[in-house]
């Protein structure tokens, strides 16, 4: 049931108009069984999984945060927590991979190449509502938020349906206290705002993702060394608004859908392509992943050294780990270290210039900073999209093997600017207002034009064939 | 309730109903004028009148069914003319129905709507048809909903085509909205006038886009059916009309899909194959598929000189 489907919008009509007329509980209690019919709608077959995480993970909590729990007894509890989230996980959606990797090792060894085959089908948000819970059960025993004993909530925080197969990663001591308490009745406000997070995000995935999704695949599923360079550059360009746009829709969506039922979801997106160097670009892009990244694997690891060593090391471990968290492949590790070694790089020459993070630069070197970190956030697109490190190396062997300007890429050129040009436009207004928000606040007839203007490319330049959004295989 | 329907008493309103005026305004432009948008939609909108004529039109009546193949391969006045010189009855009425891009499944409901159950039946149809065009395949939904299936189809579409939600809430809406029937025909033409070569790039793309769909769906040669040509081959012999299927002329050799051979064969149904036909080359080619004018002179020539002899029998 993608969010850009009827079928998403007919049961969301249907669950809306229902919630709105129940009281409190009622309303946890019809969220909770619509979401798991949502999730249903994916794959039945593992809504057992989610419930069981779910349960197992209210219950470790509630142990860890018991006042007569021994030090021993918190660990073991966290320890049983953890091992079944993170090796649900595995499971899942790594053992494939490792059972290949492993194979592929041996033959290098020299050894006989075992010959196992695993093919596991992987559950659709698994990453994500993992995350999420893994994340609790790490709150609840640092002790930063305590176990909550009311189940309900805790089962909607877990799957809460606009953001259960693709986040945002929400952190329970944010969200579950929003359906602890009254829903605060629908305003205009709330509505404004919902219609605006529901329109742009269609836009972003129906006009923008779906459109240049054709131009990416066009050159990434050819074989590379047949790709001229221009159509690489102007595919790679393609992907990275298909990228953006694909989960930037799904997240805005996701967060107009809950702002319609009275629940705020964080902001995954900031603008990210306004970025001047790598930490703001984490900082603005996929916010809730990166900061979870942050909070659970970063920080533990600066807790005892904060050297520059220390401080390289534990952003290339994270960074390989989120690389990692995105797919069971080599090429989203070398994605994860490409963002690892470039956020390093930025380490060094911060604490050898004395540059901090808040200096913003203006004119020219802000356009400068602004267009070398996208090129460089585009260099990255490579390693995540291509198949293998082959593939990876034709396409960029290109730049020594041909130059020649194509019809293909005059075309993909004026494609190119003609979707993203609006986009663009719109993103450099709101940052020049430092409001993300900024349309919800000008004259509505301002609001109507921009708003026709999705419609009119929505209903005219549909794509030639709708994709799955990209998040959902992480 | 109460308060999420109070919230239309407000501000936002004059946007939500900003917006709804301006769709409906749209549908208006697209009811009145949307057959300006291509010569597709003006032959479609013409089937009807077709039928019409053709019912008025004394026998022997023939009706040339097809997609883009036909429409670039055959010539019904030189058809006529040719067919007379050879002595065939010269009240020989040719009638043609040839949609872009459309294939057994069209041509089952349109058959359907336009001629067999308004009575308009001729005594022989035509279907011209490359190797794979009498398979069943994916349709736009939103086009058999606003032109191909009839009241009395809806229900077998629903059993047979309509597949999931989204493509029955398709239909509907193709049914109800000529906005959102035309709809794909407004991009063409925009991107036509404003991109460097782009009906070359987007017809490659397109076809790559249609050949991942068809993996994804893992439809492989084992998975095809071909319940809309039997179906219509049937209806047709029990009206009496005879079916003639011809293979068209392509650049490149072919052969008709081993399923349709296999249907055509049950129906008791011979190909006139006319892949190749001496003397017709790559020359008579307008582009990867479609005969130039002077091909389609060549082909019109070699199915008068066939056909007729058919239609005796």
């Amino acid at each position: 049931m993608l969010f850009n489907s009827y079928l998403f919008w007919l049961f969301f009509a249907i669950v809306a108009l229902v919630y709105w007329r129940l009281e409190r509980r009622a309303q946890n209690v019809w969220l909770l069984t619509v979401s798991y019919v949502f999730y249903a709608c994916w794959d039945w077959r593992f809504t057992w999984l989610l419930a069981l995480a779910t349960a197992l993970t209210y219950h470790c909590a509630l142990a860890i945060d018991k006042p007569d729990a021994t030090d021993r007894q918190r660990k073991l509890w966290l320890t049983i927590g953890l091992v079944w989230n993170l090796g649900s996980l595995f499971f899942f959606k790594y053992c494939g991979w490792f059972v290949d990797s492993l194979g592929a090792l041996m033959q290098v060894a020299g050894m006989p190449a075992p010959g196992w085959v695993v093919h596991i089908a992987l559950p659709v948000g698994i990453s994500f509502f993992s995350f999420q819970l893994v994340s609790y059960l790490a709150d609840v025993y640092r002790q930063k938020s305590p176990a909550t004993t009311d189940w309900l909530s805790f089962g909607l925080y877990a799957a809460f349906f606009p953001k259960l197969v693709a986040g945002p990663i929400e952190r329970q001591d944010r969200l579950q206290p929003q359906f602890e308490e009254a829903r605060p009745p629908m305003t205009e406000e709330t509505f404004r705002e919902g219609l605006f997070h529901v329109l742009t995000g269609l836009f972003k995935k129906v006009v923008i993702a779906d459109n240049l999704a054709v131009i990416a695949n066009h050159v990434y599923d050819r074989p590379a060394g047949d790709v001229p360079f221009p159509e690489f550059i102007i595919g790679t360009y393609a992907l990275a608004f298909q990228v953006y746009g694909d989960f930037s829709g799904y997240s805005s969506i996701a967060q107009g859908v809950a702002k319609w039922l009275g629940i705020d979801l964080m902001t995954n997106f900031k603008n990210p392509y306004f970025s001047e160097n790598p930490s703001e670009f984490w900082k603005r892009w996929h916010v809730s992943l990166s900061s979870a990244l942050r909070d659970y694997i970063f920080m533990p690891l600066s807790f005892q050294r904060n050297t520059l060593f220390y401080n390289c090391r534990n952003l290339m471990i994270t960074m390989l780990l989120g690389g990692l968290w995105h797919g069971a492949s080599w090429t989203f590790v070398a994605w994860g270290a490409f963002h690892g070694l470039w956020l390093c790089v930025e380490a060094v020459w911060r604490k050898k210039s004395g540059a901090t993070a808040s200096q913003k630069s203006k004119g020219f070197t802000h356009l400068a900073k602004v267009l070398g970190c996208f090129h460089l956030v585009c260099l990255s697109f490579v390693l995540f999209r291509s198949g293998s490190m082959e593939q990876i190396v034709g396409l960029l062997g290109g730049v020594l093997r041909s130059w020649q300007w194509t019809h293909f890429a005059s075309f993909g050129m004026g494609y190119l600017a003609f979707l993203i040009v609006p986009l663009i436009g719109y993103e450099f207004w709101t940052e020049k207002r430092r409001d993300l928000l900024a349309l919800t606040s000008v004259h509505w007839g301002w609001r109507t034009a921009v708003y026709s203007f999705i419609v009119l490319l929505m209903l005219f330049f549909p794509p030639p064939s709708s994709n799955e959004f990209v998040y959902f295989r992480f | 309730m109460s308060s999420f329907t109070s919230v239309f008493k407000l501000a936002e309103t004059r946007v939500v109903l900003s917006l709804a005026a301006l769709l409906l305004v749209l549908e208006s432009v697209f009811a009145i004028t949307g057959h300006r948008l291509s010569h597709d939609v003006e032959n479609i909108r013409q089937i009807s009148a077709t039928a019409k004529a053709l019912q008025l039109a004394s026998p022997p009546r023939v009706l040339f069914v097809g997609n883009s193949l036909t429409q670039a391969g055959l010539d019904p006045d030189l058809l006529k003319e040719e067919a007379v010189k050879r002595g065939f009855d010269p009240r020989l009425s040719i009638f043609t129905a040839y949609p872009d891009s459309s294939h057994a499944t069209i041509w089952g409901y349109l058959l359907d709507r336009y001629f067999l159950e308004t009575d308009c039946v001729p005594e022989n149809v035509v279907i011209i048809t490359g190797s794979r065009h009498l398979l069943d395949a994916p349709p736009n939904h939103n086009a058999l909903g606003a032109y191909y299936v009839s009241n009395r189809d809806v229900p077998y579409y629903l059993r047979h085509d309509a597949g999931s939600v989204e493509n029955a809430m398709d239909f509907l809406l193709g049914r109800f909205s000529s906005t959102i029937t035309l709809r794909r025909r407004v991009s063409p033409r925009v991107f036509d006038a404003l991109l460097p070569y782009y009906q070359e790039n987007w017809y490659l793309l397109s076809q790559a886009s249609m050949k991942g769909a068809l993996v994804a769906g893992h439809q492989s040669n084992e998975d095809v059916s071909t319940n809309h040509f039997r179906r219509f081959a049937a209806k047709l012999k029990e009206r009496g009309v005879r079916l003639t299927i011809v293979a068209a002329p392509l650049p490149n050799p072919y052969v008709i899909h081993p399923s349709v051979v296999a249907a055509m064969k049950e129906n008791h149904l011979e190909v006139l194959d006319m892949n190749p036909i001496p003397g017709l080359t790559s020359e008579h080619f307008a582009d990867a598929d479609h005969l130039n004018a002077r091909g389609k002179e060549i082909f019109t020539r070699a199915l008068a000189a066939e056909l007729p002899n058919r239609w005796r029998k």
